[in-house]
């Protein structure tokens, strides 16, 4: 027996006593590749292990949780006030006077305020600022006088429950008054879902949990290079892109999960929900691409940290402030949170479609677009300092 | 006829091999030049060292041989790949053992097995065996962070070989282990290359280079100062020495067996008539390298 048949038989002998045993047969070789889909479905199990054990997860996505149930038991009461109502028709027909001078006499129970027009009526409507908008054609006088049938449209939010229905009633009363006849006006009653204070604030609750993953991400990566857990990784035939989509995949799933539980414990998984979920997940996406270029670009644990925490304060905004007039106001409009938050106010509460909300999704589109190229030159440059 | 997966590398040729290795960290006048250019071979089933102190350059040349870091110029081979152009399978062919115990704290010894045996498509079956290998069995539903020092190197060790690995690669495997534990990890490597694997280890440890090295490399600022097998660097490295002990001295006298002066000093000090014992030494890795190198390994 030659020296090479020898050692070759020796190898062999080793393998069927190897304690781990040899390769089976018809089993591919260790390390075969796996495809890139069972890799990050790997990559993205051990993200849950671990991530499902990091205290800081549920912070993040408790905080905003236990904030949105607490300001719901306190806001729950606000709906006993008198609704806010608005009228606007072009000509100011008589019937404003007359409303103006029940309303200064203290019946029926509502308070008057003023808005531009229909559209600043409905989006106020929408958001819970109104309880109610009467709309009246710009004949209603001249076909009143007339003995005719003008057109009105209420718009009201019913989730008022018996502040809804006082408005619909003192409204046709009116209307009957006016007319000086038994039938009221040709009025069209169209109900609005409306939302109370704690309702209007929920988006701004689930855009805290979507941009959890600013600094999530960050702060895994970073600890990742700290423990050198990241080098043990890349020994293996894993890719660093596939490592890096495998934590983005991670950060996608909590913003969307912890968005959802937000909404859900809140009972307002509601209106559209195909919509709400694309938001939730645009919104998510946004944040964990925001957060991976933050920690490939920084180094350092402390250094990652604090970028992320100095971005995430003023990207909150856009949930909050966006009615804020001036630069505040301005700055939180170009954020993400803010085409976040308006989608999601749509889509729950104001039948938002997706062609109505096109221009929103088209820019969280864009700039996840925008913050894909910038994750992959910082991948690039991540790649080539090793 | 083999079982092993080898690459359809030949068992004839070197399993690592090197040529003008070398590696400048930073730019200008910052640029630190760590690795010199190290021309360097191994043949499979080896136990090959790279001994060294701090800062000679043996895990910048760890990380270049297995892929981590790219070698401003020169070349390698290892398993029969580029370790530049063919990472991925190089990969799949290697195991690698770190300085540090780098496993997630958050999991347990098996769960971050089990992990990395899915990331290297092996077969989650040979956990358990590898765990019980290591003498890990008992402890592999506890998070990892309880682990002691030694048990987060075992635990390393065995996941650098679930891929099988025709190379193993081992950086200070023993570094800042209790006496027992390092002992144990040193059972462990000989088990390794008692089944074929080729392994490659950096130390700067002379005990753990001389017991279980076959042949060593030793690393000087960057270069190759000496290359052969632990005994036969010792016997042309540095010279035999005597060793004089007087009566009352705390500390015997150690001559150089060769040097102009020895048999002066040595008449000198037998004169004296407080001789209790004259013996020679064998010279340690130690005196090989401070002769080569004019600097102690600590």
């Amino acid at each position: 027996m030659s020296a090479e048949t020898e050692k070759s038989a020796r190898t062999e002998q080793d393998a069927r006593t190897s304690p781990v045993g040899p390769t089976e047969p018809g089993r591919p070789p260790p390390g075969s590749a796996g495809g890139p889909l069972g890799n990050l479905w790997v990559l993205f199990r051990k993200e849950l292990n671990v991530g499902l054990r990091s205290v800081s997860l549920y912070l993040l996505v408790g905080v905003p949780l236990l904030v949105s149930l607490v300001m719901r038991a306190i806001l729950s009461g606000e709906g006993a006030k008198p609704p806010k109502v608005a009228i606007v028709g072009q000509d100011k027909p008589a019937l404003v006077k007359i409303v103006k001078r029940f309303v200064e006499a203290g019946r029926p129970p509502m308070r008057l305020v003023d808005v531009k027009d229909e559209r600043e009526g409905r989006a106020h409507l929408a958001k819970g600022k109104l309880q109610g908008l009467l709309v009246l054609s710009n004949d209603f006088d001249a076909k009143m006088a007339a003995g005719g049938q003008p057109a009105a449209t209420l718009y009201f939010d019913e989730t008022g429950g018996s502040s809804a229905f006082t408005l619909r009633t003192v409204v046709r009363e009116l209307l009957r008054i006016q007319a000086r006849q038994k039938e009221p006006a040709r009025l069209k009653v169209r109900g609005i879902r409306g939302i109370t204070p704690w309702q209007a604030m929920l988006p701004a609750w689930v855009v805290m949990v979507l941009l959890s993953a600013i600094t999530l991400m960050p702060s895994s990566i970073a600890t990742e290079r700290q423990a050198k857990t990241l080098q043990a990784v890349l020994v293996t035939p894993i890719r660093l892109w596939e490592f890096v989509l495998g934590k983005g995949l991670y950060g996608v799933a909590i913003g969307t999960v912890g968005g959802i539980v937000v909404l859900a414990a809140n009972g307002s998984l509601q209106g559209n929900l195909p919509l709400v979920l694309v938001c939730l997940v645009l919104g998510a996406q946004a944040a964990t691409l925001i957060g991976l270029v933050i920690g490939l670009v920084v180094e350092s644990q402390q250094g990652a940290s604090g970028v992320a925490t100095a971005l995430y304060i003023p990207l909150l905004w856009g949930a909050f402030f966006s009615d804020l007039s001036g630069a505040v106001g301005a700055a939180s409009r170009a954020t993400p949170s803010y085409y976040v938050a308006q989608g999601l106010n749509r889509a729950l509460y104001s039948g938002g479609t997706f062609a109505g909300e096109w221009q929103g999704l088209a820019v969280l589109g864009g700039l996840c677009a925008v913050l894909l190229v910038l994750a992959l030159w910082a991948l690039r440059r991540a790649e080539e300092r090793v | 006829m083999t079982t092993r997966y080898n690459g359809g590398v030949s068992s004839s040729e070197p399993i690592i091999r090197a040529e003008g290795l070398a590696r400048r960290y930073g730019s200008g006048d910052k640029a630190v030049q760590a690795l010199r250019g190290i021309d360097l071979t191994v043949r499979p089933g080896e136990v090959f060292g790279f001994l060294g102190p701090n800062g000679a350059g043996k895990t910048t040349s760890i990380r270049m041989l297995t892929g981590q870091l790219s070698p401003t110029s020169g070349s390698a081979q290892v398993a029969g790949c580029d370790v530049v152009r063919d990472r991925r399978e190089l990969h799949r062919r290697i195991g690698v053992v770190f300085d540090t115990p780098n496993l997630y704290d958050q999991l347990s010894g098996q769960q971050n097995l089990e992990f990395f045996a899915d990331l290297y498509r092996a077969d989650r079956g040979r956990v358990a065996p590898l765990l019980e290998r290591v003498g890990l069995a008992d402890a592999s539903e506890r998070k990892f962070k309880t682990y002691s020092r030694g048990m987060k190197q075992r635990l390393i060790l065995a996941r650098a070989l679930l891929p099988e690995p025709q190379v193993l690669f081992l950086d200070e495997p023993t570094s800042g282990l209790d006496p027992a534990s390092a002992k144990s990890v040193r059972a462990l490597i000989e088990d390794v290359r008692g089944q074929g694997t080729t392994v490659f280890l950096t130390t700067h440890l002379m005990e753990l280079a001389d017991h279980v090295c076959d042949r060593l490399a030793i690393l000087h600022e960057g270069r190759v100062v000496a290359e052969d097998s632990p005994r036969a660097l010792k016997r042309t490295g540095a010279d035999p020495q005597l060793v004089v002990r007087r009566s009352g001295a705390t500390e015997p006298e150690v001559l150089a067996l060769s040097a102009d002066g020895t048999p002066g000093r040595v008449s000198e000090l037998l004169r004296g008539g407080d001789v209790v014992e004259v013996a020679t030494q064998e010279p340690t890795l130690e005196d090989v390298f401070l002769g080569l190198t004019g600097t102690t390994l600590r």
